[in-house]
């Protein structure tokens, strides 16, 4: 899917689900799982195992699962590994989650159908057990282990139709292992807004800190956060939008000709800040 | 001339309104004397940084010393003895300054009173709303407007529908679909009403503007005024009653403030404050009539240009699905929307006032399609006629 990867589809999707997005099934919903974030330093210790986890959690069924994406052939061990001390009660104490939801627990791994087989070996050995669910044309199906929840894993028998193309994105932009194109799609915008609200100098901190999920990181995962920002935004300063910005020592300050095109709606450089945006977009994603 | 407090604005309005209702060929008044306008301005949303609240006070100071202002338009501001009161005079060349009186009794919505000829009025305002990120229109749903009616008795209504925006372009010897029509009378809504069912009508029309008359109290008092409340959040008024006048407009401000609270807290989307739950909906425009062309629809609404004031790029994700990151222009904030054919989903950021979602939804409503919902996640109406 053009600037969102596979992760943030399928964080996207099962957010939306959830909520009661129009265009995606509401079974989800009306069995009762919300979703739910867990920040990372309460499960792992560093690195990307310690980023903001989803969870999709129901008091109605008495069943959590944490939802780990995989757009690559094989799962990182590593990933599986942090929820193996996990217990109920930690669960309980030290995450939004209540008793009701934590009865039942475990993994589903959300990964592609081109890579079942390794991922079927990859999993294989894993004591938890994940549940597998395979991203295919139609929607999601599931390949193994299937959810202790008769009623949730039917949903997913012989697949849960979906279509892609019109599932939401707009719950969690980018994240920081988004590519950067899948940050500048994001944060572009975001600087444009702070221009329109006539606020002409912007660290990337803060730009950093409006991300929805910028609390529940652990440093490790703001500091790769904040490093694609930085690589995305520079990027755009030193080509396409040259004339609109540059980058200095953490911050971004808009020229006149940004000032003065914002202050004119309509006006042809504002369309041409769009064409250059798209431009951007094109050489990001290769 | 300026208001030193609220009863001289009244004496003020009140003269003139006596003034418009004289006035005509032959009288001392002239043929032209202008009826009193007022704009609910948003005037001061939710910033993201709280360090930048100076009140509405330091807001319309900044708005007026600000050079792009005073270069189109040079200002000046008077305050009152009355705290949430001042004047606002626009300088022009060779001519009479303009005045308004703006009343920021609510500090975030603004009522924002004039008596001068539309076109110049109209000019003011949207190089004040242009000039200053704190400031921007409202806009009045057919939904608010309608429910308007039970404020003041409704005697006109407007319907309109101006074009469609997802035509193609090539398209040109065809005439854009349009229908503008006004009721006369106290029965005029249920006309309107059935006018709306009418098949010969199925695009739907949307309502632009409802003729009150209002007078607080005593329905048969002579001290009434009848106000033109406009979609673009404009009223105009004449009469025999400035506090008339008042006391509708201070109603519709109070129900417009509730309408973008209501959205505010139910749909922005932010993780709470304890962390882990992430609050917020989003918002779902369903459409009557499928979309024809969604891409050249996405162009046009986010050229950036009036009445939409958006600016994005369309990201074609499939042949039925366009997602944009858009920023609004007039109040500088952001919103996420997907276009499918059947439906526009809406995600606010929570430092995105709701108003830009009532402006995006009522330009649906004037120039998409009239018939468009705004629901929730179990398909009830957010907005109650």
């Amino acid at each position: 899917m053009k600037y969102c990867s596979h992760k943030l589809s399928v964080q996207n999707l099962l957010i939306g689900m959830c909520r009661g997005s129009p265009g995606v099934p509401r079974t989800i919903r009306r069995m009762g799982y919300r979703d739910r974030w867990i920040a990372g330093n309460l499960l792992g210790r560093t690195g990307t195992a310690a980023d903001p986890v989803l969870v999709l959690a129901s008091a109605q069924s008495r069943h959590s699962f944490f939802v780990e994406a995989c757009e690559e052939p094989e799962m990182d061990p590593g990933r599986l590994d942090r929820y193996a001390s996990v217990t109920a009660v930690d669960l309980r104490e030290r995450t939004p989650l209540s008793q009701d939801q934590t009865e039942l627990y475990g993994v589903a791994v959300f990964g592609l159908e081109e890579h079942r087989d390794t991922l079927r070996s990859s999993i294989r050995d894993s004591k938890l057990k994940p549940t597998l669910l395979l991203r295919t044309g139609d929607g999601l199906v599931i390949d193994a282990n299937p959810f202790p929840k008769v009623a949730l894993a039917n949903l997913f028998r012989p697949v849960l139709s979906l279509d892609w193309e019109s599932a939401p994105l707009g719950w969690i932009a980018y994240d920081h292992e988004s590519n950067l194109a899948e940050v500048a799609q994001a944060v572009i915008p975001q600087v444009i807004a702070y221009a329109a609200g006539r606020v002409n100098r912007v660290k990337i901190g803060r730009v950093c800190e409006d991300h929805l999920l910028w609390d529940l990181s652990t440093r490790a995962a703001r500091r790769q956060m904040r490093a694609k920002v930085n690589a995305a935004l520079s990027s755009a300063a030193r080509h396409e939008f040259s004339e609109f910005f540059t980058l200095r020592s953490g911050a971004l300050t808009f020229s006149g000709t940004a000032q003065a095109a914002i202050r004119a709606p309509g006006s042809p450089t504002l369309k041409r800040m769009a064409r250059h945006h798209a431009a951007l977009l094109e050489r990001l994603a290769g | 001339m300026i208001a030193r407090n609220r009863s001289h604005l009244a004496s003020i309005m009140d003269g003139h309104m006596n003034r418009v209702r004289n006035s005509g060929p032959g009288t001392p008044d002239g043929r032209n004397a202008a009826p009193i306008k007022t704009y609910l301005i948003e005037g001061c949303g939710p910033l993201p940084d709280p360090d930048d609240v100076v009140g509405p006070f330091g807001t319309l100071r900044l708005i007026t010393q600000d050079p792009v202002l005073s270069d189109r338009f040079p200002v000046r501001m008077h305050p009152s003895s009355d705290p949430c009161l001042a004047t606002i005079r626009g300088l022009r060349a060779n001519h009479a300054p303009i005045s308004f009186y703006v009343d920021y009794t609510d500090p975030r919505f603004w009522l924002l009173y004039g008596f001068a000829p539309s076109r110049i009025a109209d000019r003011f305002i949207s190089t004040l709303v242009a000039t200053h990120r704190d400031v921007g229109r409202t806009t009045f749903c057919s939904e608010f407007l309608s429910a308007a009616t039970d404020i003041g008795s409704a005697v006109a209504l407007s319907l309109d529908h101006e074009g469609v925006m997802d035509e193609e372009e090539k398209d040109v010897a065809r005439v854009p679909e349009s229908v503008k029509a006004r009721l006369w009378g106290t029965q005029a809504e249920r006309l309107t009403n059935l006018m709306r069912q009418l098949g010969s009508l199925s695009d739907g029309i949307a309502l632009s503007q409802v003729r009150l008359r209002h007078s607080p109290g005593n329905h048969d008092s002579e001290r009434f005024s009848l106000n033109d409340v406009r979609f673009d959040g404009r009223m105009i008024t004449r009469g025999t009653s400035f506090s008339a006048h008042r006391s509708l407009a201070e109603a519709l401000r109070t129900r417009y403030a509730r309408q973008v609270a209501d959205i505010e807290s139910g749909y922005q989307v932010r993780l709470e404050d304890s962390g882990g739950v992430l609050l917020g909906k989003s918002l779902a425009l369903h459409l009557a009539r499928p979309v024809r062309n969604l891409q050249r629809l996405c162009e046009r609404i986010f050229s950036s240009a009036s009445p939409f004031l958006l600016w994005g790029l369309p990201v074609q994700r499939g042949p039925g699905s366009v997602c944009v990151k858009a920023v609004d222009l007039d109040l500088g904030q952001r919103m996420d929307l997907e276009f499918t054919p059947d439906f526009i989903r809406l995600f606010v950021p929570k430092e995105t006032s709701g108003s830009a979602v009532l402006r995006f939804y009522t330009n649906v409503q004037h120039r998409l399609d009239p018939r468009v919902r705004m629901l929730d996640q179990d398909e009830n109406e957010i907005l109650q006629p």
